[in-house]
């Protein structure tokens, strides 16, 4: 048997035990495609049943030593939860869109385009094969408009269970200093935005108290962990996961490095994402 | 932890209580080796976390099979635990780059069902017999199967969430071997596309499910995989 001593050792002490839905509640989640965020975010919010507010067990703890959120606002650990992660949406979102932009020789201020197909590759390749830079291009352009649709559907989500959405940082965010006109470089520093979104989300879940929350947050979660595989690859990387500076893992001693995905602690992700703040 | 371990009356235990169900087999009359009905949800052992566990492990059992059976036919080939003669492809992994991939992420599957067998310890449900049809499957096949079979990976994971108890101690687990098989997922549609040019699929657009993964239940994943569970 394993212990889970890093997550137990910060794990809320007065987490309640909430039976949530059986079975019944599953067929309904199942198979949402095409749909639109507010749908989808209403079915989240209808499925909470008003236990954001009468949650008293996911209140937010007032002593500093016990919020696991440090600065997220929100009344309960849940909806401080969504909060991070759309903390980490804003951020991501805006800077996929300064780099798609970069890539595509528009000015950095451009906000994003009414559609992926407003956009061309107009740097060069990099260290990126000519046979890939068509498929390295499609992921900045699809996923900046994926991690958009995150934003958006974590603020309809937040509003639909009656809560405030953290804005976006008035001074706006900035690329890390460096980065060359070309794809890879782009790519290069789009990537640990990705790979800090995929530890971020399996660092928060564990505070969540409420298992449809924790669902919405690992379907982003993993699809994250999707992006950040095959921008690994088109860099020459291992598709991963691989354990980077500071990474935690959920089991004491991993079976190996590639095993199992990693997790920071959300304080320690609010303090790496600082520094893309302007 | 080798599937040729299980004994037949395990099985048959286990399978007892899916026979005793109603529920319409969505089997095809051509598989006629398959489990039918198909299991279900009800059909996994253990209650709570245990069964849910139970569950992630049924998958990983699948999982690490359907790779051990894959890598036999893309390379030297050999026999499945059913007795089934796969014969090999012989492409040879220092210039197959999916090859390699598919030879990783097989050991990464057995990793992860060695570490769900050791967190039930006697508590784990037994491991079945499958037949995939890997013996007359093409390169090309063989990592289409691969990335949908991931898919359903990343899926059957969040549609599990909602039956382990709130807070519970094994959903870190669980999802760090979600995001780990979405890993998988995205790199194999990425090869299918680069190698047979697939159209690129990597990961959800913005226009499913809001732009992220979208959950399976249990027994729509069971009802799916259950062509492939052999009981006989």
């Amino acid at each position: 048997m394993f212990e889970l001593d890093q997550i137990r050792r910060d794990a809320p002490t007065r987490r309640r035990f909430m039976k949530l839905m059986g079975a019944a509640g599953i067929g309904a989640a199942a198979m949402r495609l095409v749909e639109t965020p507010e749908a989808y975010a209403a079915d989240v919010a209808s499925r909470y049943a008003g236990g954001a507010s009468a949650d008293a067990a996911a209140t937010v703890s007032p002593d500093a030593k016990t919020n696991h959120f440090p600065g997220i606002p929100g009344r309960n650990v849940n909806e401080q939860a969504l909060n991070f992660a759309l903390t980490l949406e804003l951020l991501e979102a805006d800077l996929y869109r300064q780099a798609l932009n970069a890539a595509s020789g528009h000015s950095n201020s451009a906000p994003l385009s009414t559609a992926p197909t407003g956009y061309r590759l107009k740097v060069p390749a990099g260290s990126i094969g000519a046979g890939a830079s068509a498929d390295a291009f499609d992921y900045l352009r699809i996923f900046a408009y994926v991690e958009a649709t995150h934003r958006d559907f974590l603020i309809t989500t937040i509003k639909s269970m009656g809560g405030t959405p953290v804005k976006a940082n008035p001074r706006g965010y900035k690329l890390p200093p460096g980065i060359k006109p070309n794809l890879s470089s782009i790519l290069g520093a789009i990537l640990p935005l990705e790979e800090t979104g995929v530890r971020a989300y399996l660092g928060a879940i564990p505070f969540v108290t409420n298992n449809t929350i924790a669902q919405a947050a690992a379907e982003i979660f993993s699809t994250e962990a999707r992006h950040s595989a095959v921008i690994n690859t088109v860099l020459g990387n291992d598709a991963g996961p691989h354990k980077m500076a500071g990474d935690q893992s959920v089991v004491p001693k991993p079976p190996a490095d590639n095993a199992l995905e990693y997790f920071l602690a959300p304080s320690v992700v609010l303090e790496r994402a600082s520094a893309f703040f302007k | 932890m080798n599937p040729q371990k299980t004994t037949s009356s395990s099985r048959r235990t286990f399978l007892g209580g899916a026979a005793a169900l109603a529920a319409a087999s969505v089997i095809p009359a051509s598989k006629a080796f398959a489990v039918s009905p198909a299991l279900t949800y009800s059909d996994i052992p253990g209650t709570g976390d245990v069964k849910v566990v139970n569950y992630a492990l049924a998958l990983e059992q699948l999982e690490a099979d359907f790779y051990h059976q894959c890598v036999l036919r893309l390379t030297t080939g050999g026999t499945n635990y059913l007795g089934t003669t796969i014969p090999g492809l012989n492409l040879d992994p220092s210039t197959h780059e999916d090859v390699r991939y598919m030879i990783r992420f097989g050991e990464v599957e057995r990793l992860h069902r060695n570490l769900l067998t050791s967190v039930l310890g006697n508590k784990a449900i037994g491991a079945f017999k499958y037949q995939f049809g890997i013996e007359s499957k093409s390169r090309q096949q063989i990592i289409q199967m691969a990335a949908d079979v991931e898919a359903t990976g990343v899926s059957a994971y969040l549609g599990a969430i909602p039956f382990f108890s709130s807070g519970s101690q094994y959903l870190p687990v669980a999802g760090a071997i979600q995001g780990t098989e979405a890993r998988h997922t995205a790199q194999l549609f990425a090869l299918l596309n680069q190698i047979f040019d697939v159209p690129l699929n990597v990961a959800p657009k913005p226009y499913q499910n809001h732009g992220a993964d979208s959950p399976l239940g249990p027994n729509q994943v069971l009802a799916a995989v259950s062509q492939y569970i052999v009981t006989t």
